[in-house]
């Protein structure tokens, strides 16, 4: 729970910077890094070279290498890429056309990023050591050529047959395309005419059949996801017990408070208070078993930890005490250890108020050890859960807050400047299979996402409406019987928070995986401020939702010039791995530059891949699933551990990051690529392919090219 | 004559070489202490048995490799700097080329490392191909396909494609046809003409020999000698008389004549001629239709006086 927990939570909180190298790197550091190995390379190592660069040698030079891989039929293998991507676009069976060609899209690109990414790299590191080898590089450094310029040319010439390679896969990848699109919308053409005219499926067939399969979109997302028990309003923002609901709070210490709360936690107590309103109905069937499962009806003291055992008491609705789950969470959305001993956390009862209108309030003690953790952290995040069903629990500005008997109460600071000083709390729900889940309630009055989105420029093109799309996962819960079929339901509100106005209740079938698309007119949407609110109607069901559950279509754009932009960023990268490999191949014989041109190239993602395992802390893990009987052992291994997942972060840092050349994530979906990724892999290239252009060039130049 | 050159085209300072292994370790001392001199306008000749270091000594003026000691000057810039390039030939003990190019994309290529422009190299290659002695067919032809001294051929071109001022060459005659080495020997002594310094690296005495004016003979990394051939070769004590259809009366009647001047161990004989020669003759005589003109016949032709900026 914690790990996905941390997951979930992870993209709203952690701040990814392209080369971390100190925790407040800004984002300009690694260009300014790279601008000054670039040019402090040139500049100390070979001005005059710089200065007798002239572009008609490098030319001459990557012509070369061009007319070598031609002569060397390289290119044959993109007959064979295509071939394969065929035989795979006919076997496939996916659900329907438009998947079908997004299927075949992919593998198109797929095809051509594994061939020039091969070639690329084959190609690049046997070059230069071949060419010492057999002394062809005798003739070429006794001309005036400088090493800069055999180094620029060598580049410059496979980047420009992985260009080859990439502009005919895209060709081929259009041609392909545009046929199988025309074959499969005169089929759909067809079944279109045969359909009768009340069928469900006309609607879609109608819409492939006028807009083809292969539109593309520019795209919004929302700017964040919560999840609440009520649509949110006012001051108060309200979460339910009994389904997995709960928020956070970030708190930050300063040395005053530090002080005071180390002081109190010797001689006497420190509390984490909570404040909340609380409302509480009669419980429906569900609740009822929910309540009984939990024991929540019996005294505290004979309950018991652990599966509630059978109870005996009196069935009818019966309302239990409110209680909420107290858990100290650090920066990286672990528990505190003596902070998480029951699952969710410790349990709080909320106090009934004198004042039926009041807030209620909760007490959790923390125990000296846990101050001392806490103030050792200065930073920790507070979770609330709400824990009984059958009620709400509401919560204002400040929910949440330190306080220690005889002083003034400690809250959260807030700096609205700073997004991540944001003390409000963020209200979540527990993860399902695809997102938070969003219980589902036949009358509408379930759990409640709100979507913001803010600054969103919409192009609307003369048309009166926008379309929303939404990809839900659906989730069954235990008792849902699978088999009436019945389809979900759900229902979406858009508040345009420019104007105030509502769209009313918008209703849809959402479907696993699926993009759902819903007509929205435009003036809710006007102005670029507005918030989706997304219900779930089935009983029974939970709905998945993260931020890219919802999006905008802001307007339509050519399928053409998306594949040009994708192939151009994939050409960005066979450069970026042309460089390494030509990097790689001037201090190495060319079977081990493949092999650390390849490390070069995978290490950053890998080492994302290994995530959680490498974090702080992972070390502890590790040596604890070894269960050594000597504790001197298990601080072996855990520091072992720490040590090389530090260095491995450490040395990650430094490599370029593949994830930064998205050639198919959008296209794939139908969306426009943004220019921002076109920026990033370019950065990318700036930022990693520059700077280790110049150390090839100084390696070489400090090189005996006689073997 | 060399006297009259006042100027060096190469000069070399206590130059050594280690080959170091990977680990940094010294393996074979290739050069050791080499100075000399080389004039402008001379043909000079390094000499030496496999393995002396006469290679070793090239790359080291070309830059290929760094010296361990010492230092070298080419037409008065540091050894292996870029600029002198412009103004040097090198061919290397093999034709170290692209083996996918065709003989004319080879020279376009190296042509345009000097930034010469196209047209005037549109107008130079096929001038220097016929210099070099490649017919028509085989320029078109790629270099792989090549024999051995077609290889040469086109080696020795691309290193002749700047007009160069100084010329390295070595073992250029390894692979030739006896044809092709006399028309190698002719075309040095052309170059020579027109006043370029020739650094000529061979084993083959015989190639030394005719056309070279100053040798230095390297053995083991070590200069062993340094001179003038003429002077090196001569055998001061032995003097040799040739005419033409003395009798075997007149010969006897000569001997005669000499003891009695009290000259002892007179050699007579009928000189032969080199198998070279014979070679030469007998191939020229047979062919009806000869292969290229030699070069020595049209000196200052092709490549030289092509109006290279920059050219003496
Ligand atoms: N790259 C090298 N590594 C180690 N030894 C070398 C290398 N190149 C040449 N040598 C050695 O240096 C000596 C001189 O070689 P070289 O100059 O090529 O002789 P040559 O006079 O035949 O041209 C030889 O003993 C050779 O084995
Ligand atoms: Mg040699």
């Amino acid at each position: 729970m914690v790990s996905t927990l941390a997951l979930n939570l992870s993209g709203s909180l952690s701040l990814h910077t392209p080369l971390a190298l100190a925790g407040a790197s800004s984002p300009y550091l690694p260009w300014i890094v790279a601008s000054i190995l670039i040019v402090g390379g040139l500049v100390a190592f070979g001005f005059d070279d710089v200065i007798r660069l002239h572009w008609r040698r490098i030319w001459a030079i990557s012509s070369i290498c061009q007319t070598e891989s031609l002569r060397r039929r390289v290119l044959w293998v993109t007959p064979l890429a295509v071939i394969g991507v065929m035989v795979v676009a006919q076997l496939s069976r996916p659900g329907d056309p438009q998947d079908a060609i997004r299927q075949t899209t992919k593998f198109c690109l797929f095809a051509s990023a594994m061939l020039v990414t091969v070639t690329a790299v084959i190609l690049a590191c046997t070059n230069l050591p071949r060419e010492i080898e057999n002394r062809v590089i005798f003739t070429i450094v006794t001309k005036p050529t400088t090493r800069l310029e055999i180094v620029i040319g060598k580049v410059l010439g496979f980047a420009r047959v992985s260009g080859l390679i990439i502009l005919i896969m895209g060709v081929f990848t259009l041609a392909y395309l545009e046929l199988r699109t025309r074959y499969m919308v005169a089929q759909l053409r067809t079944q279109l005419a045969a359909e009768p005219a009340d069928s469900p499926l006309r609607p879609m067939l109608q819409h492939y059949v006028t807009a083809g399969l292969l539109g593309t979109r520019s795209i919004e997302w929302p700017v964040d996801v919560q999840v609440f028990a009520r649509p949110p309003q006012g001051p108060t923002r309200w979460m339910a017990g009994g389904q997995g609901q709960y928020f956070i709070v970030p708190f930050e210490l300063s040395p005053a408070d530090k002080e005071l709360l180390t002081q109190a936690a010797q001689k006497g107590k420190v509390f984490i208070t909570t404040t909340l309103f609380v409302e509480q109905h009669a419980p429906d069937e569900e609740e009822s078993k929910a309540i009984k499962d939990m024991g929540l009806l019996k005294p505290k003291s004979s309950r018991v930890l652990g599966p509630a055992l059978p109870t005996t008491a009196p069935a009818g609705p019966q309302i239990p005490p409110p209680e909420v789950a107290i858990r100290l969470l650090d920066e990286s959305h672990r528990a505190f250890s003596g902070s998480a001993d029951m699952g969710v956390g410790q349990i709080v009862d909320m106090e009934a108020p004198k004042d039926p209108a009041a807030e209620s309030s909760g007490h959790l003690e923390l125990s000296p050890e846990l101050v001392a953790r806490l103030v050792g952290a200065g930073r920790f995040y507070t979770q609330v859960n709400a824990r009984t069903p059958a009620t709400e629990y509401g919560a204002s500005e400040h929910p949440v807050a330190l306080y220690v008997p005889g002083a003034p109460l400690i809250f959260p600071p807030t700096d609205p400047s700073n997004p991540s000083h944001n003390a409000a709390p963020v209200f979540y729900s527990f993860p399902g299979r695809g997102g938070m889940r969003l219980t589902g309630h036949a009358d509408g009055k379930g759990a409640v996402a709100a979507y913001r989105f803010r600054n969103v420029a919409v192009d609307t093109g003369g048309r009166d409406t926008v379309s929303l799309q939404m990809n839900l996962t659906i989730d069954r819960s235990g008792d849902f019987d699978a088999r009436t079929g019945s389809l979900s339901e759900a229902v979406v509100e858009v508040i345009n928070r420019t104007t105030g106005e509502s769209s009313g209740p918008l209703r849809f079938s959402p479907e696993t995986s699926r993009v759902s698309p819903l007509d929205v007119p435009v003036k809710f949407v006007a102005g670029g401020n507005f918030d989706v609110l997304l219900r779930g109607l089935t009983p029974g069901q939970w709905l998945g939702v993260q931020n890219e559950s919802v999006s905008l279509v802001t307007a339509d754009r050519s399928f053409v010039f998306n594949l040009a932009k994708s192939l151009f960023i994939l050409w960005l990268l066979s450069l970026l791995v042309v460089i390494i490999a030509v990097f790689c191949s001037t201090f190495l014989s060319w079977p081990i530059a493949v092999v650390l041109t390849l490390l070069i190239l995978l290490g950053h993602w890998g080492v994302d891949q290994l995530g959680d395992a490498l974090k702080p802390g992972g070390g502890r893990n590790t040596a604890l699933e070894f269960q050594f009987q000597d504790v001197s052992q298990t601080i072996i291994v855990s520091k072992g551990f720490d040590g090389l997942a530090s260095m491995l972060r450490f040395i990650s840092a430094f490599l370029p990051d593949v994830t930064q050349f998205p050639v198919m994530e959008d296209i794939e979906r139908g969306v426009s690529i943004p220019p921002q990724k076109v920026g990033s892999s370019l950065g990318a290239v700036f930022c990693y392919g520059l700077p280790l252009l110049v150390f090839s060039y100084v390696i070489l130049r400090k090189k005996e090219v006689a073997p | 004559m060399t006297l009259t050159v006042d100027t060096e085209a190469v000069r070399i300072e206590h130059l050594s070489k280690v080959y170091k292994d990977f680990w940094g370790r010294d393996k074979v001392r290739a050069l050791d202490d080499l100075s000399l001199t080389i004039h402008r306008g001379e043909v000079f000749g390094l000499l030496g048995p496999n393995g002396s270091g006469k290679s070793t000594t090239i790359k080291l003026l070309l830059g290929l490799i760094f010296p361990t000691a010492g230092s070298a000057s080419i037409l008065g810039h540091p050894a292996g700097s870029t600029v002198i390039n412009e103004r040097i030939g090198f061919l290397p003990e093999e034709s170290y080329l692209y083996r996918f190019l065709t003989g004319e994309e080879t020279l376009h290529f190296y042509g345009k490392l000097f930034k010469i422009p196209r047209k005037e190299l549109n107008r130079r290659v096929p001038l220097l191909l016929d210099t070099v002695g490649l017919n028509t067919k085989d320029r078109k032809r790629k270099l792989r396909e090549y024999s051995k001294g077609m290889a040469r051929r086109i080696g020795l071109a691309q290193a002749l494609i700047n007009n160069p001022d100084l010329i390295l060459l070595d073992e250029p005659t390894t692979g030739l046809d006896p044809i092709g080495t006399r028309e190698m020997k002719d075309l040095i002594l052309s170059l020579k003409q027109q006043g370029k310094t020739v650094l000529l690296c061979s084993h083959l005495l015989a190639d030394v020999q005719d056309v070279c004016e100053r040798i230095t003979i390297l053995f083991r990394g070590k200069m062993q000698t340094l001179g003038q051939v003429r002077d090196l070769l001569e055998v001061k004590d032995i003097t040799q008389i040739q005419t033409k259809g003395m009798t075997p009366a007149q010969v006897d009647e000569m001997r005669q004549f000499l003891a009695k001047m009290g000259v002892s161990d007179t050699v007579v004989t009928h000189p032969t001629t080199t198998l070279e020669d014979l070679f030469m003759r007998i191939v020229r005589e047979r062919t009806v239709n000869g292969p290229a003109t030699p070069v020595g016949a049209t000196p200052g032709n092709g490549h030289a006086g092509n109006g290279k900026p920059g050219a003496p």
